[in-house]
């Protein structure tokens, strides 16, 4: 039957308990892998607390772990269209995602949500950017914002 | 551990994930994306940032510059065969005229020149800085000088982080000088030298453009190799024209096509070679394309290894590794220059006395 897959606990904001296979976790997040590898996970009794993930966005993160270290030999295009179906989220789950993959280090995940967030501002105009990334106090003087808007107008 | 609940979401992105996602962006969004805050500025403003950003984008942020009627104008190179390709209008710095020439370019900089001014310009950004070759006219020099014999070029010195804009010039005795100006000493310094073979000296007066291109700015000798000029040694060097090449052709030409050294060859035949240099300075890696267009004017080589370029008889056309016909577009103005540039955010290292350090 060959040794059980060796499992380890992480446990999100709401201290719910999620169980994942250690390899998949260990492949693509570097600071569990080094959790693992400097011994300070301990198998019996460790769970790893994430404080800053909720369960909803840590199910999520577990999702595309587990596919990419399953499917890592599909081809490219069912590879891309997973990840595009992955991230077809509201902008306050890609804001989520974004925050775990980066407290996590997950390098490849981290790159898709960049590319996405890429896509979607690269051609938008200030009001619209100021909206998605919830900008309420530009910083500027009133008088610089006026002069911007009256140089720029096509860029509002 | 107690979480504290986020209430304000995203107000709390992080700046090092906003810089992760604006080194990411073209450089016509973050022009207009200083406009969103001033937090936003100062990232986009930043010297380290717009090196990073360049870093990262370089192979992907290539634009045309077009060049004639009197204006300037910049194109995706990925919108060429589109109905509308978004052509962008640029104003030309200074006084300079419309026609000046394009004399060099590298890392979103590019040199125009006309006498006797060079101007070092970016587009994306409006960046410039005007240095005058006056002491280089008929009456200010003490030997005459021949002025067909100018060759310029610009490039980029990495061990200093210096720019420097060049003329090669030759005097009616037959010596030939390196005029160097660097941008950071804000200064010109000039040197006598030797062209690496003596069959260069004859050639080398065609006022052929500088393409830079891995730390080396190279000309166009009309001999058996290029003249490439090491920036950071300072010193000529050549690189051999591919063997297979031969010798009988009617004309070869140097150009830059999207990141590699290439010659466009024209024999009798009503073929044209593109022999393009896909690994710098490794000989073996010269690799030609053969178009079935006699003078076919080869403009920009796609991601899909596809050559963009001008049959003879006007138009544009692109032809794929095996010189097959991939697209064609007929009513294609003709009458423009056209040369390859970078976008990038760099701005010139400043002159304010911040003196290199030699290692």
């Amino acid at each position: 039957m060959g040794s059980p897959v060796k499992k380890i606990m992480l446990c999100s904001s709401e201290k719910e308990i999620f169980s994942v296979e250690e390899q998949v976790m260990v492949q693509h997040s570097v600071i569990i892998n080094n959790m693992i590898e400097d011994g300070s996970y301990n198998h019996e009794e460790s769970k790893i607390p994430l404080d800053c993930v909720d369960s909803k966005t840590l199910k999520k993160v577990i999702d595309y772990c587990t596919h990419h270290t399953h499917h890592h030999n599909d081809n490219q295009e069912d590879l891309e269209a997973w990840d595009a179906q992955f991230l077809n989220v509201d902008s306050n789950g890609l804001y989520d995602l974004l925050m775990a993959a980066n407290y996590l280090e997950i390098r490849n995940l981290l790159d898709l949500i960049y590319g996405t967030i890429k896509n979607m501002i690269k051609g938008k105009k200030i009001d619209e950017i100021r909206r998605i990334f919830n900008i309420k106090d530009h910083g500027f003087t009133p008088e610089e914002e006026e002069q911007n808007r009256k140089e720029y107008p096509h860029f509002y | 551990m107690e979480m504290t609940k986020r209430v304000n979401y995203k107000n709390d992105l992080p700046n090092e994930l906003i810089i992760e996602i604006l080194t990411r962006l073209p450089v016509k969004s973050l022009m207009r994306f200083k406009c969103v805050s001033k937090s936003w500025f100062a990232i986009i403003s930043n010297d380290s940032f717009a090196k990073s950003h360049f870093e990262r984008s370089a192979s992907s942020s290539h634009r045309i510059l077009c060049h004639g009627d009197g204006e300037l104008r910049s194109i995706d190179p990925d919108l060429l065969f589109h109905k509308d390709p978004h052509t962008t209008k640029l104003s030309i710095p200074y006084s300079l005229s419309a026609y000046v020439r394009i004399q060099g370019s590298c890392r979103g900089f590019i040199m125009l020149q006309e006498f006797p001014d060079l101007v070092i310009w970016n587009p994306s950004t409006g960046v410039n800085k005007r240095i005058s070759y006056d002491h280089l006219s008929p009456g200010n020099l003490e030997s005459e000088i021949i002025l067909d014999s100018f060759m310029f070029g610009f490039g980029y010195d990495a061990r200093r982080d210096d720019y420097l804009a060049i003329i090669v010039w030759c005097d009616v005795n037959g010596r030939r000088f390196l005029e160097y100006f660097s941008v950071r000493i804000n200064k010109w310094e000039r040197v006598e030298i030797a062209l690496p073979r003596p069959s260069m000296d004859a050639a080398a007066s065609l006022s052929s453009p500088g393409y830079y291109l891995n730390g080396a700015i190279h000309w166009d000798t009309s001999s058996d190799s290029i003249l490439a000029f090491d920036m950071i040694e300072r010193e000529f060097f050549e690189i051999p024209l591919p063997e297979p090449l031969g010798k009988e052709f009617m004309s070869c030409c140097l150009e830059l096509l999207g990141g590699f050294l290439c010659l466009s060859v024209w024999r009798e035949s009503k073929k044209t070679e593109i022999w393009v240099m896909k690994e710098y300075g490794v000989a073996s890696s010269w690799t030609v394309y053969r178009i079935p267009k006699s003078n076919f004017d080869p403009l920009y080589f796609t991601k899909s290894d596809e050559i963009i370029g001008f049959p003879s008889l006007g138009g544009l056309a692109k032809y794929d590794e095996k010189g097959e016909l991939r697209e064609c577009m007929e009513n294609w103005n003709y009458e423009y220059h056209f040369w390859m540039y970078l976008e990038s955010l760099l701005s010139l290292p400043s002159s304010s006395g911040i003196a290199w350090k030699e290692e």
